[in-house]
Order: C-alpha cells, then structure tokens, then sequence
C-alpha cells in the first residue's frame, strides 16, 4: 500500500490543527499531534494512518537538520576545517581515548533499537535497558549513590545515555568498558528481544 | 579569521574551565539556549525511519535477524565495525539518538579535552547538537 502524498498529509495536519505545516517547525508539528486525543479516529476518516503522519514529519526535520548540519560544517570548514572532519572526529577521537567505546556502544544501542520491533506500549525497549542498567550495575557493585537508578532512568528516555552511564560506572571498577559492552551483549533481556525479532521483511 | 563558535550550555560551560586555556582561545563560547524535550515515543520514530545505506550495516542487520542464539548477536556486535560508517550513516544515526544523546557524549568529553583534535571533535559535536536543536526549534520553519 502506497503511502499518502505529502500534500494529502499537509492537508489533513491543517484540518486537525489549524496549522500549516510549512509554518511551523516539524518539532513543534509533533507536540501538536501529541496533543489530539482521539488522532488515530480522526486520521481514519482520512484514510490516514498515524504512521503515515509521523514517518512524513520524521521525514521533513531530517531533510532540515542535514541543511543545517550541512550549513554549519560549511561554516566551520571556512575558518579551520574541512567538510569532512565534522562527522568524523568524534569516531577518530573515542578511537584514541580510554572511554573510547562510549560512542561506539551508544551508536550500537541505537542499531540495536532499530532492528528491534517497536513495542506495543509505551516504555519497551527502553524499559529493558533501565532495567538492564540496573542488573549491570548490581553485578558491578557500584554504590548507588555513584550513579543512581534514578540517574539511570532520568537519562532513560533517548536510550543510548543509559549506555553511556552503565559504562560510566562499569569503568570505575572494571577499568573496561568491552565489559560492560559483554553484559549487556549476554542479558537475559536481550535474549528474550531476541525471540520477538521476526523474520526479515 | 575569526574563531569557530562553540554552543555550549551554562552547566557545560562551566565544566570547560578544567580546558588548557591555550585550547579556550582557540574558540568562541556560546550560549546553548534552544531546548527540546524529547521522549521516548519521537525517539522510537526516529529510529523506526532510519535509512542507514552501507552495505556493511545492512548485511549486520541481516545477520542479527537471522542469528538464533544470544552468541551469535554477542560475536557479531563485538565485530561490527561501526567506524566505517558514511557521513550520511552517522548523520542518520545522531538524528536518531538526538539532542540528549549527543549532549551526553559532550558532557563526557568534555574534561578530557586536551589537545587541537580533542576540540575538534567537540566543535562537531556540538555542530550537530546546534542543527539538531535549530531543526526543532520553532524557527526553523523560516530555514
């Protein structure tokens, strides 16, 4: 099934909200879409799915942050630096660097993310990893006040940060992050991810 | 030539002070100000429509999907060599971790800065983070 042409979407966004999508930012298109309780009723009758909405709004703030991204490194390469280097130095230096594995785990995490199926609620994946965050750090033995659960899940919400501090304390006492990258590898949870993982499309 | 601008929040900012000063000179701070509150749900769409092109990651991805054993996936993340991502592969991969992410990583990398290529590598960061965070913003309508 094809999806809707964009200007069937832009339409069916202005009846909903009152807005023009080519005025306002798709960022604050979103929170607006948020905001309708019953969207997914409404979008029936259009023969809309939500789907259909989100995946063009992802579309246009993608297309806008490569010409920003594009722009700035313009900028940057006339006063010091190539094009080039914008993107690439943070792998070049994590390569280098004692925490280097940091991004590497974080960019995985997010891999990981993608080639798991959307969970049917809210919370999912990222469930898993707080928890997970948890069961790492129990087995680490890093006191709580160090890098609380609370901690954990207040930076929950974007996925890789959970990463990011699981391995923050993990080096403390394991002097390795390859480690703590083992862990989370072996869990349990992603044992289970792993038996919901559907064939291929 | 003027020096390039670095977009750094007031806690970040205060955080750069442990920078050789030699470092500090070299870059113009300013103040981060745009903010987005992410969540969970604009996070899971994002990683849902990503369009990631290297032959390497989608025969990764190929080959997770059909591991059957928590091993398999174990040795194959250990091997993936994410490193030899394309510009336009890291880009979708930032746009899907977003600005909490990537604000993460500059926390992190901030008091380790110690030489020209350390702050190089923070200037891109903070690079994506600012088009991250313009892209959200509500001028970005204007762009």
């Amino acid at each position: 099934m094809h999806s809707p042409k964009p200007e069937v979407l832009e339409a069916a966004f202005h009846d909903l909200t009152g807005q023009h999508l080519k005025e306002i930012s798709p960022g604050e298109a979103t929170v607006l879409l948020e905001k309708i309780p019953d969207l997914d009723k409404q979008l029936q009758s259009k023969n809309i799915t939500r789907q259909d909405l989100e995946t063009h709004l992802n579309g246009v703030q993608k297309s806008l942050f490569r010409k920003i991204l594009d722009a700035g490194g313009k900028t940057v390469d006339v006063i010091t630096w190539p094009v080039r280097k914008i993107l690439w130095p943070p792998i070049k230096w994590y390569l280098k660097h004692p925490i280097r594995n940091t991004l590497l785990v974080a960019l995985a995490i997010v891999l990981l993310l993608y080639l798991t199926p959307a969970p049917p609620g809210p919370g999912g994946f990222r469930d898993d990893l707080i928890k997970q965050g948890e069961e790492i750090l129990k087995k680490t033995g890093v006191p709580t006040p160090q890098v609380s659960t609370e901690a954990i899940a207040k930076v929950g919400a974007t996925g890789a940060p959970v990463a990011e501090e699981v391995i923050k304390a993990g080096e403390q006492l394991l002097e390795s992050p390859s480690n703590i990258l083992e862990h989370i590898q072996k869990s349990k949870i992603l044992e289970e991810r792993m038996k919901k993982l559907g064939p291929l499309p | 030539m003027s020096n390039p601008h670095l977009h750094l929040t007031t806690n970040e900012q205060a955080i750069l002070a442990v920078i050789p000063e030699n470092l500090r000179k070299k870059v113009n701070i300013e103040t981060e100000t745009l903010m987005y509150a992410d969540t969970p749900q604009r996070m899971q769409i994002r990683v849902k429509n990503m369009q990631l092109s290297a032959p390497g990651l989608l025969v990764f991805k190929k080959k997770v999907t059909e591991a059957t054993t928590v091993e398999e996936v174990t040795g194959l993340l250990s091997t993936a060599n994410l490193t030899a991502l394309s510009e336009d592969d890291l880009s979708e991969l930032y746009f899907a971790m977003g600005p909490d992410g990537v604000s993460t990583l500059i926390v992190q990398m901030l008091p380790h800065v110690r030489s020209e290529e350390d702050l190089e590598a923070l200037i891109s960061l903070c690079v994506i983070r600012h088009s991250l965070l313009l892209s959200l913003s509500p001028t970005a309508a204007s762009l």
